[in-house]
Parts: structure tokens; sequence; C-alpha cells
């Protein structure tokens, strides 16, 4: 039985060596080659001096040698740290500073960024670049030294590595927005993936027959139940070019063309394809299961999916990165006059989850309060913030014998009479927007950076198609000193585009509440009727 | 050219947020450097739509179409003539 991430390939490796384990625009891998080439640059990333517990960054578009990469690392009881291939510079340098990344798979386009960045060296001490067969020209940051892939695969022998790593330790970390400005990178074991990967993959009954898409990018905790579940059942998971990903007709056909049974993304990857195609005029019978996550689906969109896929299962998937997946919900009919967004469900087999009220006792059925989740899913905190951590991670408020911890995870909920959960809302100011978390205050805390900026507030409007957007609102110390285009290119420099506002207005000065904070009520409904 | 260089500074100072469209080649690639992404195609193609006269039927989003400022101007400038 695989108690570590990496076995799950390993064991899929030696059962059915020759399936195909990972296929990326017309190239792929079996479960063979995926496990030798893996163990191959493990050893060279050994070599190198990455050994159990050191973090092995990961900066490069979603590619076969990016998902060899992940296995190598987790060989080695490394952590792998998957990188936004399209971050900011300086949020990527964050990155490999906060959590002290000395060994990165990386490509050559990227090399002149990373001297940018890293001027008089850094972290970095070995870049291991992905579309290198052969040494090249180009050096990295001072002190780092630059490891060309074909060059590190083949010097090294394919004999499997004895695993050093045991369950409780750190498989890999996902950065996500932080509320004071700077990313947070959460720290999940290998026993918090694969409780969530054992119970998907028997919940769904996945095979090595299935045909896993995987749409959300690496950095996004969708991804994790795309490759380890199809890496436990010895399916083939197939990735989705990030170019496909942004046209409906070009996605759609590739998931026809694929022959995907299984199909995971936010919503509103799908809502590309609804609002453009009409997908019943599509040969999608092979597609069995569509699972989505991330943000509320609204309903006539989901009916839509309904009828275009009558023979698939759908399934709300809940739960933050922090702990994975932790409630479910199977949504079948979608009755013509309903518009209420569907529940998120239920607790996962061996999760638990409740709702506490603001005086924290459990709240009854109609009562609203803030949901908890405890079990072995939920991680091991912020990587180097144990405050945060703490905030987050409390003593188990029903149970005060031993130490039990549970995550808060700051959504409001409601229990129905059927013993679902419905998703309110959120307590703080964290919003979604295409499936990304952002914390509007991560975006306030950049824009006050700015030493023209005295009053900065940002606000999200709600919308149908994408969940949220994103607009702000500045005043500057002295009119007329800073432009609107500067501020946005100010933020594109620190942000990920997905957080840029979409519009930022300049104000003489802020509205204000009775008791002097910035009124963000107003500016959301100003900003709505306009 | 007009048709190029409207779109050049469009994406440029819309979508790059940069002062002028010398900020972008008009052989500069736009899909995989993440100059344009999901919701970046969306405000192209209202942009196109809108300043143009034109309508980007369904079977024209694909990359094909969208890899630089150049192959865009080259559709702008068929469906125009259509």
């Amino acid at each position: 039985m695989a108690y570590l991430l990496s076995q799950l390939l390993t064991e899929s490796a030696a059962r059915y060596p020759t399936r195909t384990a990972v296929a990326c625009a017309g190239q792929a891998l079996t479960y063979a080659e995926l496990d030798a080439q893996s163990t191959q640059l493990a050893r060279a990333l050994a070599a190198a001096g990455v050994g159990r517990g050191e973090r092995v960054g990961l900066y490069l578009p979603k590619s076969l040698p990016a998902i060899v990469g992940i296995y190598a690392a987790l060989k080695l009881g490394a952590v792998y740290v998957p990188i936004d291939p399209a971050a900011p510079p300086p949020r990527a340098a964050y990155i490999i500073n906060n959590c002290g990344i000395r060994c990165l798979v990386t490509t050559s386009d990227r090399l002149g960024r990373l001297r940018q960045s890293f001027p008089a060296g850094g972290p970095l001490e070995t870049l291991v670049l992905a579309d290198w067969n052969a040494p090249g020209e180009e050096a990295g940051p001072p002190g780092s030294r630059l490891l060309a892939w074909g060059v590190a695969l083949r010097a090294q022998s394919a004999a499997p590595l004895p695993p050093t790593a045991i369950d409780t330790d750190l498989a890999y970390i996902l950065y996500t927005s932080g509320s004071t400005g700077e990313p947070k990178g959460v720290m999940l074991s290998h026993r918090n993936a694969l409780t969530f990967v054992n119970w998907a993959a028997e919940r769904f009954g996945i095979t090595a027959d299935d045909r896993l898409s995987n749409h959300a990018p690496l950095h996004f905790d969708l991804s994790i139940f795309d490759l380890f579940v199809a890496a436990r059942a010895g399916a083939t998971v197939v990735l989705v070019p990030p170019e496909t990903a942004l046209f409906p007709r070009p996605m759609a056909q590739f998931i026809v063309d694929e022959r995907i049974t299984v199909w995971y993304s936010v919503p509103s990857a799908l809502i590309l394809l609804l609002t453009h195609l009409d997908l019943r005029q599509l040969p999608l019978d092979h597609l069995r299961l569509v699972l989505f996550a991330g943000e509320v689906f609204p309903v006539k969109y989901l009916r839509q999916l309904r009828e275009a896929v009558p023979h698939a299962a759908l399934f709300n998937l809940y739960g933050p990165t922090e702990t994975n997946v932790c409630t479910y919900y199977e949504v079948r009919d979608v009755p013509p006059d309903r518009t209420e967004p569907f529940p998120i469900g239920r607790a996962c087999e061996n999760t638990e989850v409740f709702a506490l009220n603001e005086a924290g006792r459990l709240c009854g059925v109609g009562e609203v309060g803030e949901l908890y989740v405890r079990g072995s899913t939920v991680m091991q905190g912020y990587w180097g913030r144990p405050e945060e951590t703490a905030r987050v991670l409390v003593q188990n408020p029903l149970q005060p014998h031993f130490t039990d911890l549970a995550y808060r995870t700051g959504d409001l909920v409601k229990l129905d009479e059927t013993g679902n959960y419905l998703f309110l809302g959120r307590r703080d100011n964290q919003v979604k927007s295409r499936g990304y978390r952002i914390e509007l205050g991560e975006i306030e805390t950049i824009l006050y950076n700015h030493p023209g900026v005295r009053e900065a507030a940002v606000v999200a409007i709600p919308d149908e198609v994408i969940g949220n957007r994103i607009q702000a609102f500045v005043a500057l110390h002295e009119p007329g000193s800073v432009t609107v285009s500067e501020l946005e290119r100010y933020c594109l420099d620190a942000l990920p585009r997905y957080m840029v506002p979409e519009q930022i207005q300049l104000r003489d000065a802020l509205p204000k509440t009775s008791t002097g904070k910035i009124d963000r009520r107003a500016l959301v409904a100003e900003a709505v009727a306009s | 050219m007009e048709v190029e260089n409207a779109l050049r500074h469009f994406i440029a100072t819309e979508l790059m947020y940069a002062e002028d469209e010398n900020a972008l080649r008009p052989d500069e690639p736009l899909l995989g450097s993440g100059i344009v992404d999901s919701l970046g195609i969306m405000r192209l193609v209202s942009f196109i739509e809108e300043r143009f006269g034109v309508v980007v039927p369904e079977e024209d989003l694909i990359p094909e179409h969208f890899q630089t400022v150049q192959h865009l101007a080259a559709l702008v400038q068929r469906l125009q003539g259509a």
C-alpha cells in the first residue's frame, strides 16, 4: 500500500509499464518511461545536493518535463514547489526566496529574468533546463550551475531509489494569495494528498481505462486530483496545453479527440465552452464524469451542462487548498425553475466538517456559521508563517481533551434539511475570480506601496461568468501626479495578471463610513450601478 | 498597417499596461508569453468587433489567429473583406 505519492507511480509502473501515464501536445510517456526518467532526474538532483525535505522549484510551462520534475522531487523525499510560469518575475523571486529554493527546474527563456531578479546571486544553486539537450551558452544568476536536461538524465541510472520520506513529510507547497500583500505557501504532506487521492479514486471508480484531463495549472490544487488519481489507477492524464484552454472550440475538440473520460476544472472553464458552443452537437459519449470546484457554478450554465452530457455524472467538489477537497455533492437533475446554487454537499468519507456560529456553538439546520474541517487532508501550515498558521489551524473547539487540529475555512455556510451544506460567502476579503483565489488586501497592499498613493480600496464586483471582477479606487497624495496606466503597470510588475484590477479609478478622496473606515460597500454599489 | 497599428496599440496599452505600442513587436508571440490570457482574449475580441465593425465568428476563435499582432491583423482584414 502506497504511503508516498511517488509510490503511486512506481506501483503503476510495475503493473502497467506500457500504458501511457501522461500525454501532452502529441508527446507521451508510458508508466515505465515516467518512472525511469523521474528516477534519473532524482539521481541528478541528489548529485547536485538535493535531499529529503529540500524544496525543488518547478518554473516552467505545463509539459512532460514538469511532471518528471514533480516525481523526481518526490522520490528524493524533497518538496515540489510549482511556480506559476506566467507569474511576474518579482513574485517568482519572492517564492524562491521565501521557501529557500536551491534547485529549480526551468526553461532557458527564463534565465534572463532570473539573472535580473538575483543580480548578486541568491538561494539558487542548480538550475535544470528542461529545454536543453546539451549544455548551452547562456548563464544563470551568479553562483548558480546550469544542468542540461538531456545530459542530466543520460548520466544517471534508472535503478529504483529506496524511499526515505515518511507520510507526514511535506510533498509540495502551493502558493496562494495572502492578505498581507505577499503570497503564502500552503504546505501539504504525502498523507494530506493521499487521503484525498485515495478517497477520490475509490469514490469515482477511476480505472486504468480512464483518460483524465489536466486543465488546472500545476500550482493550482485541482491538479493534485488529475496527476495522482491517474497515477494511482494506472490511468492516463492528458495535459491541456495552456493555449488550447483559451479558445472554446479547440478546448472542446481536445476533449473529443483525446477521448477524455474524466474532466475536472473550475466552472468558468466549462462556462467558456457552454457560452460559445452547442456541446450537444459534439460526440462526448466517452465523458463519464465531470467534476468542478473552486467557485459557485451558476445554475443556468449548470443546466446547459446537464443537457449537454446527460449520461455523465456531475459533482460539485469543495475545499480550500489548505484542506484538499473536503465536501462533495452530486448534481443529478437541474429543474427548469431552479435558480438557487447547488450545495457544496457533505463531508468526504474519512473527513469531518462542521459549522460553528459566532458564539462558537455547533450550528443547527438553517443557521449560518463558519465551516471547520478536520481530518488527514488538512495542511501542515503556511511555510515560515507560524502566526498565520495558528490563526487558522486551531484546537478543535468541540473537543478539549487532546491535541486535535481543525482548519477554519473562513467560509460561511448553512446546513440544509437534507444534511448538505450551502456555501454563502466569505468572512473576510477573499474572493474568487475565474476560480483563482484572490485576497483583495494583497492588491491594496501593492497599491499602497506606490509612493504616490494616499488611499486605496479594492473591491470585487460580482460577475455571472467569471465570479468576480476586480476594481480599484485610489486617491493620490497629489492629484495628477500618477496616471492610471502607471498604477496598472505597477500592479502588473508585482501581481499575477488575474489579480491586476480590471479598472482603476482615481478619486480625490475615498468615501468613509461613520467609523472612518473606507466605505467599500458604497464603492461596490457605485461600481455595480455604473 | 492601420489595422495592425490599432491592434498593437490596444494590446500594448490595454493588456500590457504599457505607455505606447512600442512595448510590443508586431511579430511578438501573444499566447505562450502570457500577454493575452483568457480575459484578454475576450477584451480583444470585443475591441476588434467595435473598432472594425466586424463579427468574429466562433470558428475563428482559434490559437492560429491570435499568435501575433500580424496574424490578428490578417484575420481582421479577411473579416472586413467578407
